[in-house]
C-alpha cells in the first residue's frame, strides 16, 4: 500500500513537472512565432503610404490617406494627406508618448493611444504597426486550420495595463509566420475587433496589404488600410520624430 | 489692408501661379501611374509621382471657406447692456470666413521654407439700424524657417502656442487670445525670432518678439525662453517671459492679458492610465493692474503679482467619444463684493448718461468709458470646463460644453455636425448663457444664439 502511494506521488510530481516544462515550451515556442510574424510586417525603418476606409452599414462613408515615417520599433509619425480638412494632421509617436498636431489651432496636444484614430475602427497605436513582440508575452494554443491552410493559433498577453489590448488572439501560417488574423480583447475579456490581414498582391513583396478591422461590439462597423507604398531601409533624421518639429513641414 | 499686406498678398498670388504648374504636371504624373480619376490607386504600381520627396518639392496650397448664419436674442437683463442700448448689436448677421495658407522650399534640400497664412472676415448684419459691419482682410502669418541638424530657426510673423492645455492656456503668452473666455485664436501673428534646439529628451527655445501694428510699426520688445523635456512619458516644460508690457490696438494696457513685466511657468503633460491623458499649466506673473470700487462708487487700483493655471483631462471613451475636463484658476479674478460693487457702479453710471441731452456719439463714448474701465471677461477666480464629444454613424458628429464660474454663471453650448463629403462640413451650434445681475455670464451680453455654418476645405 504504501509504495503504491509513493508511486501515485511521484507520478502527480511529475505530470505537473511536465506540465510546467510543457507550459514554457508553449510560450518559447508561442514568443519564437510572434517574433517572426513581426517581422513579416516589420516597418521599423520604413517609409509607408496607405488608405483608409471607413465603412458604417457596409457603405463607405471617408477615406484617409496617410504617409507614415518610422525609425526604429519607438518611433512612428503619420501625416494626413486627404481629405483637405484633415490634411497637415499629424500623430507622433515616441516609445508610449502620442501627440497630435492640428494645423487649424496650431497646436501639439498629447493623446491617448487607445482612442481611434479619427472615427475609425483603427485606434492610434494600430496604425503605427507596433511590433507585438514588445508589449505582448505570447502563447501557442494549438495548430488550426484557418481558410484551409495550417496556421498556429496564439494567445497573446499584455505585458502591462497600459497597452490598448489586453488579449489577443493571433493565428500565424505555419509555413512561413505570415499573419492572417487577430482577435482583441478587453481586461475583462470580451471580444472588441477582429483584424484579418490579407496579401492581395505582390507588390509589396508578398507582406500583407489589406488590414481590415470589423468592430465586434458594434454591428456593420469596419475599417479597411491598405498599404499602397512601402520604401523599407530608409533612414530618416532623427528630428522629424520630435514633439517640437510637428509644426514643421518635415 | 496697408502696403506691406498688398506686398504679401501679390507674393502669394505668385506662388498660387507657381503652385498649379507642378499640380498639373504630378496629376498627368499620377494618371500615367494608373490613379483613377477618384484619386483610388491600384496596389501593384510603383507610384513614384507620390512619392513624397518628389512631391513636397511643389508648393502647397491649402484653406477652407465657411459661410454661415448666426440669429441671437440679447440678453436684456444685462446691467452692462440694458435693452441693448449701449453696444448696438443685431439679432442676425451671416459672416463669411476665409482661410489660405500657401508655402514653398527655397531649398533643394528642404531645409529652408516660406509660409503665409491669410484670413479674410466679412460680416453683414441682416437688421442694421446702426449701419455697423464688419470685414476685414489680413496677413495672419508669413514667415520664413528652417532646419539644420538639432538647429531651428524661424523669422516673420507668427504666432507661436505655448502650453499644453486645452480650454485654458495661461502660459499662452507669446501671442496671446484677446479673450480668455472664447477658446478661438483670432488673433494675428506677431513679428517675431525663433531659435530652436532640440535633442531626443531636451528642447530649448529662444524668442525675441515685438508688438504687432498695423503699420509694422511696434514699439515694445520682449524676450523668453522655455525648456521642454522628455521624461518617459512626462512632458515638463519651464518658462520665462520678459519685456515691455503691451496692449493689443484699441484696448486700455489694463485689460489685456499680457499686462505684466515678467512671465515664470510651468506646463506638465503625461498618459493617465492608457485612456487618458493629464495636463497642466501654471503660470506666475510678476504684476497685474485691475481697476475695482468700493461700495461708493470709487474706483480702485490694484497692482499685484498673480497664479494662473489650468488642470485637465481627456479621457477616451467607448464607441468614438470622448469626455473632457479642465479646472481655471485665475489669480486675477474678483471677489463676490467686488463684482457686486463693479454691478452697481455700472448700472447706476448708465442710468445718469441716458437722460443727457448730448448727442449719441458722445452718449456712446461715455457709456464705453463705463464699461471699458474694467474687465468685464475673465472676472472669477474659478472656472470648470466640461465637454463630450461623440461621434454617430461616422457622418454625425455630436459635442456639448459646460462652462461654469464660481459666481454659478456659465455658458452651455451644443454643436451638431454633419460631414456632406470629404470637402463639405454643416455645422450648427446652440449657445445658452446663464446667470444672475451680479455674475459674469448672467451680463454677457447675448443670451442665447443659433449659428449654422457650411464649410469647405480645398
Amino acid at each position: 500500500m504504501k509504495y503504491v502511494l509513493y508511486i501515485l506521488v511521484l507520478l502527480l510530481i511529475a505530470t505537473n513537472l511536465y506540465a510546467k516544462t510543457d507550459s514554457k515550451k508553449q510560450l518559447k515556442d508561442g514568443n519564437k512565432i510572434l517574433s517572426k510574424s513581426d517581422d513579416k510586417i516589420d516597418v521599423s525603418a520604413a517609409l509607408v503610404e496607405f488608405d483608409m476606409k471607413v465603412y458604417r452599414k457596409n457603405k463607405l462613408q471617408r477615406t484617409y490617406k496617410m504617409t507614415a515615417k518610422s525609425s526604429g520599433t519607438e518611433k512612428n509619425l503619420i501625416e494626413f494627406t486627404h481629405p483637405p480638412r484633415n490634411k497637415g494632421e499629424k500623430i507622433l509617436r515616441v516609445g508610449d508618448n502620442i501627440w497630435m498636431y492640428r494645423p487649424k489651432i496650431n497646436r501639439v496636444m498629447r493623446v491617448s493611444g487607445r482612442s481611434n484614430s479619427v472615427g475609425s475602427d483603427f485606434s492610434n497605436t494600430d496604425l503605427f504597426f507596433i511590433r507585438l513582440d514588445r508589449d505582448y508575452t505570447s502563447k501557442l494554443l494549438g495548430i488550426e486550420k484557418y481558410n484551409g491552410e495550417k496556421a498556429y493559433k496564439l494567445e497573446l498577453l499584455a505585458k502591462s495595463e497600459d497597452v490598448t489590448y489586453a488579449k489577443i488572439i493571433y493565428w500565424v501560417r505555419v509555413k512561413d509566420y505570415m499573419p492572417l488574423k487577430r482577435e482583441h480583447y478587453t481586461l475583462s475579456g470580451h471580444k472588441l475587433k477582429t483584424l484579418v490581414l490579407e496579401t492581395t498582391t505582390n507588390a509589396l513583396k508578398g507582406i500583407p496589404d489589406t488590414f481590415t478591422m470589423t468592430n465586434v461590439m458594434e454591428e456593420e462597423k469596419k475599417s479597411i488600410l491598405r498599404l499602397t507604398h512601402l520604401e523599407t531601409k530608409r533612414d530618416f533624421p532623427d528630428r522629424i520624430f520630435r514633439k517640437d518639429s510637428l509644426k514643421r513641414k518635415r | 489692408m496697408n502696403r506691406i499686406d498688398c506686398v504679401i498678398y501679390l507674393i502669394v498670388l505668385w506662388g498660387v501661379v507657381l503652385s498649379f504648374c507642378p499640380a498639373a504636371s504630378l496629376m498627368a504624373a499620377k494618371r500615367n501611374a494608373g490613379i483613377s480619376a477618384d484619386g483610388d490607386q491600384e496596389i501593384g504600381h510603383h507610384l513614384d509621382a507620390l512619392n513624397p520627396e518628389a512631391e513636397e518639392t511643389t508648393p502647397e496650397f491649402q484653406g477652407e471657406f465657411k459661410f454661415g448664419g448666426t440669429v441671437q436674442s440679447l440678453n436684456n437683463s444685462s446691467i452692462i447692456n440694458p435693452d441693448n442700448e449701449t453696444l448696438g448689436l443685431n439679432g442676425s448677421e451671416t459672416v463669411l470666413d476665409v482661410h489660405a495658407q500657401i508655402s514653398d522650399y527655397l531649398t533643394g534640400g528642404q531645409n529652408l521654407r516660406w509660409v503665409v497664412k491669410s484670413y479674410g472676415f466679412s460680416s453683414y448684419p441682416a437688421i442694421d439700424n446702426s449701419g455697423w459691419k464688419e470685414d476685414f482682410l489680413r496677413i495672419d502669418e508669413a514667415f520664413f524657417d528652417g532646419g539644420w541638424r538639432n538647429w531651428f530657426v524661424s523669422i516673420g510673423k507668427r504666432r507661436v502656442n505655448w502650453g499644453t492645455t486645452s480650454a485654458w492656456n495661461p502660459l499662452n503668452v507669446i501671442v496671446p487670445a484677446k479673450n480668455p473666455m472664447l477658446f478661438d485664436p483670432p488673433t494675428e501673428g506677431h513679428p517675431l525670432f525663433l531659435l530652436n534646439f532640440a535633442s531626443d529628451h531636451f528642447n530649448l527655445d529662444l524668442i525675441a518678439t515685438r508688438d504687432f501694428d498695423r503699420n509694422w510699426d511696434g514699439t515694445y520688445n520682449r524676450w523668453g525662453a522655455r525648456l521642454g523635456m522628455l521624461w518617459g512619458d512626462k512632458d515638463i516644460g519651464v518658462y520665462y517671459f520678459d519685456g515691455e508690457a503691451y496692449a493689443e490696438p484699441d484696448v486700455p494696457v489694463y485689460l489685456t492679458t499680457p499686462d505684466y513685466s515678467r512671465l515664470m511657468g510651468i506646463s506638465y503633460s503625461s498618459n493617465f492610465f492608457s485612456d487618458a491623458t493629464l495636463y497642466c499649466e501654471l503660470a506666475s506673473f510678476s504684476e497685474n493692474t485691475r481697476y475695482y470700487y468700493d461700495r461708493s462708487g470709487n474706483q480702485m487700483e490694484k497692482d499685484a503679482p498673480v497664479i494662473r493655471g489650468a488642470l485637465g483631462s481627456v479621457i477616451t471613451l467607448k464607441n468614438n467619444a470622448s469626455f473632457h475636463v479642465e479646472w481655471y484658476y485665475n489669480g486675477s479674478g474678483y471677489s463676490l463684493n467686488e463684482k457686486r460693487n463693479y454691478y452697481s457702479w455700472v448700472d447706476s453710471n448708465l442710468s445718469t448718461i441716458y437722460p443727457l441731452a448730448i448727442a449719441e456719439s458722445e452718449k456712446e463714448l461715455l457709456r464705453n468709458m463705463t464699461i471699458l474701465n474694467y474687465q468685464n471677461w475673465a472676472m472669477n477666480k474659478n472656472y470648470l470646463f466640461l465637454a463630450y464629444n461623440k461621434l454617430l454613424l461616422d457622418r454625425y458628429e455630436f459635442g456639448t460644453v459646460l462652462i461654469t464660474a464660481e459666481d454659478a454663471s456659465g455658458m452651455f453650448s451644443v454643436k451638431g455636425a454633419y460631414s456632406i463629403s470629404d470637402y463639405y462640413l454643416l455645422e450648427t451650434i446652440l449657445y445658452q448663457y446663464f446667470g444672475d445681475r451680479n455674475s459674469e455670464f448672467g451680463n454677457f451680453i447675448v443670451k442665447n444664439s443659433a449659428a449654422i455654418n457650411l464649410s469647405s476645405s480645398f
